[in-house]
C-alpha cells in the first residue's frame, strides 16, 4: 500500500477515528497492530506470515535474553536472536543473487533456478534489523542493569504484543526510519488526543508529500531517459544534469518518505527518529553519513562498527572496519554487485578522507567550505549512478556517454530538472539562513498552503518509492 | 470522542488558504482558459491527449496506436479527427479508453506496426480511477494538462519546443539513427512471441465497436523500409490479415519518408505522411 494512495489514506483516517475513540482506548495498541497488518498484506499476504513468525521469534528470544540470569545462556539466546535475523534477511533477500551465481556456473542443476524464484518481502531489511536492535540492545541492558536502556515487562504477553508493534507499526514498516528498541518501547503507552501535536503532524505531512510527489515524482519522469539505451543518444551537459536530477530525486523521494512515516507517526502519538538533516550541505563525507538515512547509519554504528572496535584500534583496523561496514551497508541495500560497488565506493571515500585529514588541514572559510560541500556533494552524486543504472556496464557506458557525447542538449530536460530544483534549493537555503538567524522563514500557514496546493495540483505520475526495493 | 479541538486551531488557517488558492485557480481556468502549449514529458502528453478526449474533444474519426502513429500530431488532422497514440503506448490502451469514456466513434484507424504490446494499466488506472475521474470532469486544476508548470512553461517564449517551421527543418542525425538501426533490426529479426492474449483482446474490443456500428480500419506507419520488410513485420501483417476482415489502407511508400531511428518519422515526413494519411482515410470511406 503506497503512502499516496487512495487506500491508504482511508487507512490512516479509519484507523485515527478508532484508536482516539474513548470506548476504545485500552484497545490503542490492538488497533494499531491490526491496521499494521492491513496494511502489510495489501501488497503480499502471503508474505505476512514471515513478518508475524519473525517478530513472535523476536519477542520469544528478547524475553528470554532479558530475563536470563546465567550469563553464557543468556549470550547464546542472543547470538541466537541474530543469526535468526540474518538468516532470515539473507534467505530472502539475497537469495537471486546467489541463484544468479549458481546458474551462471551452472554446478547445481535446478538449485539456481529455485533460488531465483524466492521472493523478496517489502520492508525485510528494516524489520529484520529492528529485531537485531532488539536482542542486542537487552543483551546490553537487562533487568539486572542499574541503567536499563528500557525495561521489559514480566507479563510475556504484554512483551509479545509491544514486539509485534514495535516490529510492524506500518508508518515505519517497509522502509524505516529504522527504530531502534530502546528509542520505542518507552513510548508504548496510551495516548489522548489532547497530547497529540496535529499542527506539527500536519506540517510535516505536507512537506513530505511535497517532496515525495511534487519534486520526486515529476523529476523520475525526468531521469527516465537515465535508463539504458536512452542515456547513449543525449550530449554530456543532459547527462550531467539528469544525474544533478537524480540526485536532487533520490533526497526527495526518501527523505519525503521518511517525512511521511514521521508524520503519520505522530498523528498516533509515536515519535519517530529523524532520517535526513539536509544532507548535501555536507563538508565531508562523514558529516554526510550523519545527515543522510541516519537511522541506518546510525544503527551501522551502533551495532556493526563498534562492536568491530570502532575507533579504539589501529589506524589500519579502523580503516578495514569503515570498509566492511560501507560494504555491508551497501549490500543492505540490495542483491546487486552494483550496491557492493556503491559501499566499497563509500568506504573508499570515508577510509581516503580520514587518511588525508590526518596530514592536511583545509581552512574553514565560506569559499573553502563552499568548494568542500560542491565537492562532496559531486561525488556523492556521482555514486547514486550506481543506484539508477542495476548493470555495473551500463554505468561505465553511461560515464563513456558523458564523457564524449557531443549530440543536441535536450532543452525541455535541463529546464525541468532546474525548476524542480529550485524548491530543494530553497529549502536548503533556508535552513543555512536558520542556522545563523535562528529563525525558520518558510514556517508559516502560506507557505505550507501553497505547498498543499501543489500536492493537489501538480503531483508527478504516482510512483512507488525508491526505498521499498530494499 | 471530539475530534474538534484546540489543537487543530493553526490546521484551519493551512487549509483555508489552500482552499481559496484551489478555488480561486479553477474558476481562472474555466473563465480564461488558458492555452496550454508545452507539457512536462511524454507521459504528461499521454495523460493530457488521453483526458483532451476523455472530457471535451469527441471527434468522429479517432486513431489509435503506439509512439510510431503519434508522430501523427493532432495539430496536423482536421477537428473531426483525433490521434489518440501515445509514446511508449499501444493499440488495446487506445481502445480501451475510448470504450470505457462511452463514446463510440464512427471511425477507428488501427496502426499495425506494434500492435500487441499490452494496455497501460497504470495510465488506465489514472485515467479512471473511480470517482476521481468524473471530478476532473469539472474541477480541471485536477487535470495534468492544467498544472500550474505547465501554464508558466507555455508563457516563457521559446524556452524549450521550437516553432513549427524551424521543426521542419530538422534532418536525422545519423549517429543516433545508426546506433537505434542496430537495435531495431535485431528486434525486427526475430519472430512474433506470445501474442495470443493480446489478439484475443483486440479481437473483443474490434468486436465491441462494430457491434456498435464503427468502421473499423488498420494501417501502418512508413517505416524504415528494411524493417517493413523483416519477418516480424511480414508476419504481424499476416496475423492481422488472417483474423481481421476488416479494411486495410494502402501500405505506405517507406522510401518517401525518413525516420530518426528506423521506426519514428522525422517531423517534416510526420507532417507530410499525415496529409497523405488523410487523402488514404476518404479513400477507404468512399
Amino acid at each position: 500500500m503506497l503512502f499516496n494512495s487512495f487506500p491508504f489514506l482511508v487507512l490512516v483516517l479509519v484507523t485515527l477515528i478508532l484508536y482516539y475513540s474513548k470506548k476504545l482506548v485500552k484497545y490503542q495498541i490492538y488497533i494499531l497492530i491490526l491496521s499494521s497488518l492491513v496494511f502489510y498484506a495489501y501488497g503480499q499476504p502471503y508474505l505476512l506470515l514471515l513478518l508475524f513468525i519473525s517478530a513472535s521469534i523476536n519477542a520469544i528470544v528478547s524475553y528470554k535474553v532479558y530475563f536470563e540470569n546465567i550469563r553464557e545462556k543468556k549470550r547464546l539466546y542472543s547470538v541466537s536472536g541474530v543469526v535468526f535475523n540474518l538468516v532470515v534477511l539473507s534467505f530472502f533477500k539475497y537469495s537471486p543473487l546467489f541463484g544468479v551465481m549458481i546458474e551462471d556456473f551452472n554446478s547445481l542443476g535446478g538449485v539456481g533456478e529455485f533460488l531465483l524464484t524466492i521472493p523478496l518481502p517489502i520492508g525485510i531489511s528494516f524489520y529484520t534489523f529492528q529485531g537485531i536492535s532488539l536482542v542486542v540492545d537487552l543483551y546490553k541492558s537487562d533487568h539486572q542493569s542499574e541503567c536499563p536502556l528500557f525495561e521489559v515487562n514480566k507479563n510475556f504477553k504484554k512483551h509479545y504484543l509491544d514486539t509485534i508493534f514495535f516490529i510492524s507499526f506500518f508508518p515505519q514498516l517497509v522502509a524505516g526510519p529504522i527504530v531502534k528498541a530502546y528509542q520505542f518501547y518507552p513510548q508504548i503507552k496510551t495516548k489522548y488526543l489532547k497530547d497529540i501535536d496535529f499542527e506539527r503532524a500536519f506540517k510535516i505531512l505536507i512537506l513530505g508529500y511535497f517532496l515525495k510527489m511534487v519534486i520526486a515524482d515529476n523529476l523520475k519522469d525526468q531521469t527516465f531517459w537515465m535508463t539504458y539505451p536512452y542515456f547513449e543518444s543525449l550530449s554530456s551537459l543532459t547527462l550531467i544534469t539528469l544525474l544533478f536530477g537524480y540526485s536532487i530525486q533520490i533526497f526527495a523521494d526518501f527523505a519525503g518518505y521518511s517525512l511521511i512515516a514521521i508524520g503519520i507517526a505522530k498523528l498516533y502519538g509515536y515519535e519517530l527518529p529523524k532520517n535526513f538533516n539536509f544532507p548535501y550541505i555536507s563538508k565531508s563525507f562523514s558529516e554526510f553519513w550523519t545527515r543522510w538515512h541516519i537511522s541506518l547509519s546510525s544503527w551501522l554504528k551502533e551495532y556493526l562498527y563498534i562492536p568491530l572496535g570502532g575507533n579504539r584500534v589501529s589506524k589500519i583496523r579502523v580503516y578495514i572496519n569503515i570498509s566492511i561496514v560501507m560494504l555491508l551497508g551497501g549490500l543492505w541495500h540490495g542483491a546487486a554487485y552494483s550496491y557492493i560497488v556503491w559501499g566499497g565506493y563509500h568506504g573508499f571515500l570515508l577510509v581516503t578522507e580520514r587518511y588525508m585529514a590526518s596530514y592536511v588541514k583545509f581552512p574553514s572559510n565560506i569559499l573553502m567550505n563552499a568548494v568542500k560541500v560542491f565537492f562532496v556533494f559531486s561525488l556523492i552524486t556521482l555514486g547514486w549512478l550506481l543506484f539508477k543504472l542495476p548493470e555495473f556496464d551500463q554505468v561505465l557506458l553511461y560515464l563513456h556517454s558523458l564523457a564524449s557525447n557531443s549530440g543536441a542538449h535536450r532543452k525541455e530536460i535541463l529546464m525541468m530538472i532546474f525548476f524542480y530544483a529550485i524548491p530543494i534549493f530553497i529549502y536548503y537555503l533556508n535552513y543555512l539562513i536558520s542556522i545563523t538567524k535562528n529563525k525558520n522563514y518558510l514556517d508559516n500557514s502560506f507557505i505550507y498552503a501553497i505547498l498543499f496546493f501543489l500536492i493537489i495540483t501538480n503531483s508527478g505520475s504516482s510512483g512507488e518509492f525508491i526505498y521499498f526495493q530494499f | 470522542m471530539n475530534l474538534s479541538i484546540f489543537n487543530f486551531n493553526k490546521i484551519y488557517r493551512i487549509v483555508i488558504i489552500f482552499v481559496v488558492l484551489f478555488i480561486f485557480y479553477n474558476v481562472y481556468l474555466i473563465v480564461q482558459k488558458p492555452n496550454v502549449t508545452m507539457l512536462q514529458n511524454q507521459w504528461q502528453n499521454n495523460y493530457s491527449f488521453a483526458q483532451d478526449f476523455i472530457y471535451d474533444n469527441k471527434a468522429k474519426n479517432i486513431i489509435v496506436g503506439s509512439s510510431m502513429a503519434a508522430r501523427i500530431q493532432n495539430k496536423f488532422l482536421p477537428k473531426n479527427y483525433y490521434n489518440l497514440s501515445f509514446s511508449g503506448g499501444s493499440v488495446l490502451t487506445g481502445l480501451e479508453i475510448i470504450k470505457r469514456s462511452g463514446f463510440i466513434p464512427k471511425n477507428i484507424y488501427i496502426e499495425n506496426n506494434i500492435i500487441f504490446r499490452h494496455e497501460d494499466n497504470k495510465l488506465l488506472n489514472i485515467l479512471f480511477y473511480p470517482f476521481l475521474w468524473e471530478i476532473k470532469k469539472y474541477v480541471p486544476s485536477l487535470r495534468e494538462k492544467y498544472q500550474p508548470l505547465n501554464l508558466i512553461i507555455s508563457k516563457i517564449k521559446g524556452a524549450y519546443g521550437k516553432t513549427h517551421d524551424e521543426l521542419l527543418k530538422i534532418s536525422r542525425d545519423n549517429n543516433i539513427y545508426d546506433l537505434s538501426m542496430k537495435r531495431q533490426q535485431k528486434n525486427y529479426d526475430k519472430n512474433l512471441k506470445q501474442y495470443d492474449i493480446k489478439l484475443k483482446q483486440l479481437k473483443n474490443l474490434v468486436k465491441y465497436f462494430e457491434v456498435q456500428g464503427t468502421k473499423i480500419t488498420f494501417f501502418e506507419m512508413p517505416i524504415d523500409i528494411n524493417l517493413a520488410k523483416s519477418i516480424k513485420a511480414k508476419e504481424q501483417r499476416n496475423v492481422i490479415k488472417v483474423n481481421f476482415k476488416n479494411n486495410w489502407m494502402r501500405l505506405p511508400d517507406n522510401d518517401e519518408y525518413t525516420t530518426t531511428d528506423g521506426i519514428h518519422l522525422i517531423y517534416k515526413s510526420a507532417y507530410e505522411y499525415s496529409d497523405e494519411f488523410l487523402k488514404l482515410t476518404r479513400r477507404v470511406n468512399e
